[in-house]
């Protein structure tokens, strides 16, 4: 059992909770990544809603897959589709598809504190898939997956975040749950791209990656959120390439042992060059199988696990 | 209070003689800060030909623009814009330079940073006539407050500071550089403020726990004198708008409020007459409340209930 009875933050969660998720996680691999029936029957009758009131693809995908990999029932619904955009408010939508009997919520919101004001209109579980600048933290579990898989610890392995902090819902996990697990964590952003208090995260924050870069076991470049630049914060894609993108170069002074992680999606030739993106280093297409076998962890621990 | 500039856009001058003729007592904007230099210039040399006082909301735009909580800790840790001190204290610097420039009375609205206050206070000591008012949320709130339930009472702007811009809100109004306690009154319908941090209204209700709340946290433990209390809260607002003193005398209108020190309430939904509830006080127990209120020789409130 989780200490917390929703998914809306890492800041919550303590190092059991974490090392519950990924090792539940561990024994779903062998369903998901081997046998040719991936799925279990764990969550069968179960409803789950996926209201997605900001676009996403991967995300939305992966929590769908894990859905039916755990057999609940579960339908998608977006923004663009639902009464949200016709004014609706979002105590209203939740009370109405509430009053349908649903178990679990998942949600993705453009607006930071969405899902939590959601457990305020319901009796179903919460799981944040994202809300606005503030945490991502079914990203960050899959993220501490990938890292755990390669390294097979996570206490004391160091850890650089890097590029458009400011913005980003992922850093605003996946710091705090590296901190939580032992790691050591270094934000790396131009001045215009920093947080506001890296000091919440326990964090040290510079604008030198190249002065931490050979240092660091895992190499974690976030996207640049190009929609999101309310106000030009840097002056050019080939700058910030020059200045903060993993190139080549870079990546040959990284450790042997070291790896590279991206969110996704990416921008090729922007925070990562292409060829680094595909090279030996890169678990980025681990982190997406990852990212199924994580959330089927979250949902069938948050629903009762064995129950 | 009539507008200062033409719509409050801030662009032209509103007919500000013709205002003063019709009996307007100060000009403000309130809401926003009149964004040009220019243009404030010709408002204050303009009002200075007349008795009257400028009441500035100070408010940088082009840097607050988005920011919905204090910059910091707090936008770090809950994941959305800042609404940075510096966005205020420029322009209370601005304005105080027009002030000693054009000769203009001015008053800065609900100021809520420590280095604003130091600005005011040292305009003071050079003999400018400039005052200051701050609220009851910045006085008794800061935004450690803020959890990560994203309480929308505590939305405001300018936003709950940090603690230590409290502690010196306290000791300004204590000491007389502050001059007067105002509440900045913002009722709110339940759904404007029932919804996600990001899009709810700023503004808290603050008229029926304004005296609650000084009494409760500064003149009964003792830090306030019941005369400061007096000029805090009605001497001094009234010499600004100038309006006539109130005296207590035989053939006098009654304007008078009645207080019982040791009324003890809770704050709850149910205790206000207003029919906004957006408190941010909400779940305080408080002591000391207004029981009668004569205006013009009419009773208004009777025990404790409008008449």
């Amino acid at each position: 059992m989780l200490s917390v009875r929703h998914l809306i933050d890492t800041t919550s969660l303590t190092a059991d909770d974490i090392t519950q998720i990924l090792d539940t996680a561990k024994s779903f691999d062998p369903i998901v990544n081997a046998r040719t029936i991936k799925k279990v029957p764990a969550l069968r009758g179960r409803t789950i809603v996926n209201l997605f009131l900001e676009p996403s693809t991967r995300t939305l995908k992966s929590f769908e897959l894990a859905e039916k990999r755990l057999s609940a029932d579960s339908i998608s619904m977006g923004g663009a589709t639902s009464s949200v955009v016709k004014g609706e408010s979002l105590a209203d939508t939740i009370q109405t598809i509430d009053a349908m009997n649903v178990d679990m919520f998942v949600v993705r919101a453009r607006l930071a504190g969405t899902p939590q004001k959601i457990t305020e209109n319901t009796d179903a579980i919460v799981i944040n898939g994202g809300d606005g600048k503030h945490q991502h933290p079914t990203q960050a579990m899959l993220d501490l997956y990938t890292i755990r898989e390669h390294f097979g610890h996570l206490d004391g392995l160091k850890v650089a975040i890097v590029g458009d902090l400011a913005h980003s819902r992922v850093c605003g996990s996946l710091a705090p749950a590296l901190k939580t697990m032992g790691a050591d964590v270094t934000l790396v952003a131009p001045p215009t791209f920093q947080v506001g208090d890296p000091s919440w995260f326990g964090c040290n924050q510079t604008n030198h990656l190249d002065d931490v870069l050979e240092d660091m076991d895992v190499v974690y470049m976030l996207r640049v959120q190009l929609e999101r630049m309310e106000g030009a914060a840097i002056p050019s894609r080939r700058e910030y390439n020059r200045l903060y993108g993993l190139s080549l170069e870079r990546e040959a002074r990284m450790k042997p042992n070291a790896i590279i992680c991206h969110p996704g999606p990416m921008n090729r030739g922007m925070e990562i060059d292409a060829e680094v993106a595909d090279c030996a280093r890169s678990r980025i297409l681990n982190q997406v199988n990852a990212g199924v076998l994580t959330r089927m962890a979250e949902m069938y621990l948050l629903m009762g696990g064995e129950d | 209070m009539g507008a200062l500039t033409r719509g409050e856009k801030g662009e032209s001058l509103a007919e500000i003689g013709d205002m003063v003729m019709e009996g307007a007592c100060a000009f403000s904007d309130d809401g926003h800060g009149v964004q040009s230099a220019g243009m404030m210039k010709t408002c204050m040399a303009y009002v200075s030909q007349f008795d009257r006082v400028v009441c500035a909301h100070c408010e940088v735009e082009s840097l607050t623009k988005n920011g919905v909580i204090n910059s910091g800790r707090a936008a770090t840790r809950l994941g959305m814009f800042g609404w940075p001190p510096f966005g205020e204290e420029l322009e209370i610097y601005r304005d105080i330079e027009l002030s000693r420039s054009t000769g203009c009375a001015l008053h800065i609205c609900h100021i809520s940073t420590e280095k604003g206050l130091e600005l005011v206070k040292a305009a003071k000591a050079e003999g400018l006539p400039v005052t200051c008012e701050v609220t009851p949320h910045h006085l008794f709130l800061c935004d450690d407050d803020i959890t990560d339930t994203y309480d929308t009472n505590l939305k405001m702007n300018p936003p709950l500071r940090k603690r230590s811009d409290m502690e010196a809100l306290v000791q300004g109004i204590l000491d007389g550089s502050i001059d007067c306690l105002v509440t900045d009154h913002a009722p709110h319908a339940k759904h404007e403020k029932d919804c996600e941090w990001e899009i709810a209204f700023f503004g808290t209700i603050g008229l029926e726990t304004s005296l609650p709340l000084m009494l409760t946290n500064l003149v009964l433990p003792g830090k306030m004198s019941w005369s400061r209390l007096v000029e805090v809260m009605c001497v001094n607002p009234r010499r600004l708008l100038r309006c006539k003193p109130v005296t207590l005398a035989a053939g006098s209108q009654a304007d008078l409020t009645l207080i019982d020190p040791a009324r003890e309430i809770d704050v709850t939904e149910g205790y206000f007459q207003s029919k906004s509830k957006n408190s941010a006080f909400l779940g305080q127990h408080l002591t000391g409340v207004a029981t009668d209120v004569l205006m013009a020789g009419k009773r208004t409130l009777a025990d404790g209930v409008v008449a």
